[in-house]
């Protein structure tokens, strides 16, 4: 299937390279805050010393999920936010990352899946920690370790600001991805989709009827899953999709055929006006702020869009991150000394009490041409602000995620967070539901 | 009064550049370039589309006084201290209504004010200026809740206001040192389209240079600020409404007034610019942006030729129109759901 993206907006990517073994990590760090809702139990204290694959914490309300510690070393620190959320675990380790290429062939691997029932294959995935890599939507959560989806996609294009071709990412791994591909489509109750670029290569034989190809063409938004969804199955509710990384399914489909994890990752290292662009294998998590080459210039954990700035104590990678953008140090700019002062020091102007934004968004066209949706974006947006969640879900607000509207928050020049107001609406329509 | 005085400066200086926020506990979103400009930004843009219309103002303004004795009476003396004045006005009431909401000064405060002046006949009064622009400011933006929550432009309402309540203000007929017609509607016969176009003296009949209202509409278009959709169904409604009219109507001059005649005279290039398709009201969906320029466009012709008391229109058609526009958006957004709905009962 063929589905061409006209609206959006064209970013440069990385050029492509051979993915090269970064020096040693000193810390990774497995992130709660990246998956919404999670309330997340501790099995370790901080100074404890853990093993590779070692429980750190699971999800209370779902105790089967576990998140493993990717590298063997010692808890270092414990994030908290407020009211006592878990928000990250930090490991110190001194490692280097490996990932040794599958010698056999896609066929024998798919054998080998197919002689594992659909609960061994459940069983394995969340005992190694990897059922964290599959998220669900509506709502953009962690899927639930029982039950299936309508519909899963295997999400294998990045559109992204100077993103990684998927095809690059998972050069030497493609056997382990097929097998992935169809242990997962044990899980899909209507259909699988691998959704990925032109380029990208058609699904072995062996996995027809199992899995079929989704060609997205097209700039930005055609690598999202939102888009994805709004074009193959539009949700509602009673409806579930499960979608996951490609590099992920890698991963997953390696547990299953080797019975062993990896814990590396690919993570291209790129940016505006950064000449040594590359692809690193890190392992998961991996502290982005000393990254070498880097030194002097601010990293980012993800994309430009929907990333977020690698400044302690939040430097580390999070588990769906392809990419780590490198910025130019920005100087401050002009008048922020008047407006922003120092923490805790006085304002040098008497500020009284003013609530910092007004508000405004201006229904300007520049949104419209960045939106590849089929319902006009200002009337969907302006739903979420004001709270009008029937109209929200009757627009397709349950297809989305935050990195969805990111390029909206770009585009519409009124300084709103769209992915809040989404979160929000998503936090209450599923608290409504579960009454 | 200090504190009066305090929550005013607190209105300006209200913090404008949020540092990157990450609120612990929360999910993090787009927060790199996620963090947009601001809104500043499509305003200043604005205004500086409407420096190209600047001259042919300034222009008038000095043919207009230039019989007049005395020795601040100049045209440039006088427009330029009009529009101090028109600015101190909207810093004025803008700082009172965001002093009295705890709010910071909405964005683009200037934008009303500047649009104002760049249209608005020279004859104009003091007074009538700063009545009509308060009014303007006050109903048209502020009462709404400001940038994107107003239903039309508040230069657009201000204007409207000094054509009802001051009228001869707008009389090209008038006593007047230069006959400059202005929002006086459609030209004499056989007059030459180019001199229209450029708006260059003589023949005089637009409020402002066509050909620079084109000029900002096409910058306007390119940066994303204002809708080609808009654009295009006005002339579009023109051509069609004047076509129409010219056919089924009474034979006069009047009634065969051919389109591109219509379309340089009066305020319908500046209009339709600047206040039809202004983002601060514009329609949400592009079906709505169509109708509200296909809507101008036609009542713009049928206003000029029904009713010989408003010679111009364009007005009243923007006025008409925006006021539909929630209508048509409604109705458009609605057809958009039936479609999606479609397409979720469209898998199994």
């Amino acid at each position: 299937m063929q589905i061409r993206i006209r609206r959006g907006l064209f970013f440069p990517a990385t050029p492509p390279a051979e993915a090269e073994t970064a020096p040693s990590i000193t810390s990774v760090a497995v992130r709660a805050d990246e998956h919404a809702g999670l309330h997340a139990r501790l099995e370790v204290h901080a100074g404890d010393l853990v093993h590779a694959g070692q429980t750190l914490f699971s999800s209370r309300n779902d105790p089967d999920v576990v998140f493993v510690s990717p590298v063997a070393g010692q808890v270092h620190d414990i994030h908290m936010g407020s009211r006592r959320k878990l928000l990250s675990v930090v490991v110190e380790t001194n490692i280097t990352a490996a990932c040794e290429a599958s010698a056999r062939s896609p066929g024998d691997n798919i054998d080998t899946v197919a002689g594992l029932s659909r609960e061994q294959i459940r069983r394995r995935w969340l005992e190694s920690g990897l059922w964290p890599a599959i998220r669900q939507r509506p709502g953009d959560t962690l899927a639930p370790s029982a039950g299936e989806a309508d519909v899963l996609l295997v999400s294998a294009i990045d559109t992204q600001p100077w993103a990684a071709d998927p095809v690059a990412l998972l050069e030497g791994q493609w056997s382990v991805f097929w097998a992935g591909v169809a242990a997962l489509s044990r899980f899909a109750r209507h259909a699988t989709w691998v959704c990925a670029a032109p380029g990208f290569p058609q699904p072995p034989a062996v996995l027809a009827g199992m899995a079929q190809k989704a060609e997205f063409q097209g700039p930005h938004p055609a690598g999202l899953v939102g888009t994805h969804l709004g074009h193959l199955a539009p949700l509602s509710f009673g409806r579930r999709a499960w979608y996951v990384d490609c590099q992920d399914v890698a991963e997953m489909g390696r547990c299953l055929v080797n019975g062993e994890r990896s814990y590396a990752r690919r993570v291209c290292l790129s940016g505006p006006d950064f000449e040594s662009s590359r692809m690193l294998l890190l392992p998961e998590g991996a502290d982005a702020s000393g990254l070498p080459g880097t030194e002097g210039l601010q990293p980012i954990c993800g994309s430009l869009l929907a990333g977020r700035p690698a400044n302690p104590p939040f430097e580390h990678l999070g588990r769906f991150h392809r990419q780590v953008t490198v910025l130019p140090q920005q100087p401050a700019p002009f008048g922020t000394w008047l407006r922003n002062p120092a923490p805790g020091r006085p304002a040098r102007v008497p500020l009284g009490p003013v609530r910092p934004l007004a508000g405004g968004m201006l229904a300007h066209d520049g949104l419209d041409r960045t939106w590849a949706l089929g319902v006009p974006p200002t009337p969907l947006l302006r739903a979420l602000m004001t709270g009008d969640y029937d109209r929200a879900v009757e627009m397709g607000c349950l297809d989305l995620g935050e990195e969805d509207l990111a390029i909206a928050s770009l585009a519409c020049a009124g300084e709103h967070d769209y992915g809040a107001y989404l979160r929000e609406a998503l936090d209450a329509l599923s608290r409504e539901h579960a009454r | 009064m200090k504190r009066l005085w305090n929550q005013c400066i607190a209105a300006w200086s209200g913090s404008r550049s949020l540092p990157l926020p990450y609120r612990h506990g929360d999910r993090p979103t787009a927060l790199c370039l996620g963090q947009s400009s601001g809104l500043g930004t499509v305003y200043y843009r604005i205004a500086l589309a409407g420096v190209l219309l600047l001259p042919h103002t300034l222009a008038n303004w000095v043919e207009h006084f230039s019989g007049v004795d005395g020795a601040l009476s100049g045209g440039h003396f006088r427009f330029f201290s009009m529009l101090i004045v028109a600015l101190f006005i909207s810093v004025l009431v803008e700082t009172v209504f965001a002093a009295g909401r705890r709010l910071r000064v909405l964005d683009g405060w200037f934008v009303p004010a500047w649009l104002f002046m760049l249209v608005v006949p020279a004859d104009v009064g003091w007074m009538q200026l700063v009545f009509a622009l308060a009014l303007g400011l006050l109903v048209g933006r502020l009462l709404f809740g400001g940038p994107g929550k107003q239903i039309v432009s508040p230069a657009l309402l201000a204007l409207l206001f000094l054509y009802t309540a001051y009228p001869s203000a707008f009389d090209s007929s008038g006593s007047g040192p230069s006959p400059w017609v202005k929002w006086g509607g459609l030209p004499d016969g056989g007059t030459a389209w180019w001199p229209l176009l450029i708006g260059s003296d003589g023949a005089l009949s637009a409020v402002s240079s066509p050909a620079a209202c084109v000029l900002a509409g096409a910058f306007l278009v390119l940066i994303g600020v204002v809708s080609w959709r808009t654009l295009t169904g006005g002339l579009l409604g023109l051509v069609l409404a004047s076509a129409v009219i010219s056919w089924v109507g009474p034979p006069g001059p009047l009634t065969s007034t051919p389109w591109y005649i219509h379309a340089v005279s009066g305020g319908f290039a500046f209009g339709l610019v600047f206040l039809a398709a202004d983002p601060d009201s514009a329609p949400l969906t592009p079906g709505g942006r169509w109708m509200l320029g296909l809507l101008t466009g036609v009542l713009t012709v049928l206003i000029r030729l029904a009713d010989p008391s408003h010679p111009d229109g364009v007005l009243h058609a923007i006025l008409l129109a925006a006021l539909f526009a929630p209508l048509a958006d409604e109705w458009f957004v609605r057809r958009a759901l039936r479609l999606r709905r479609l397409r979720e009962e469209a898998w199994p």
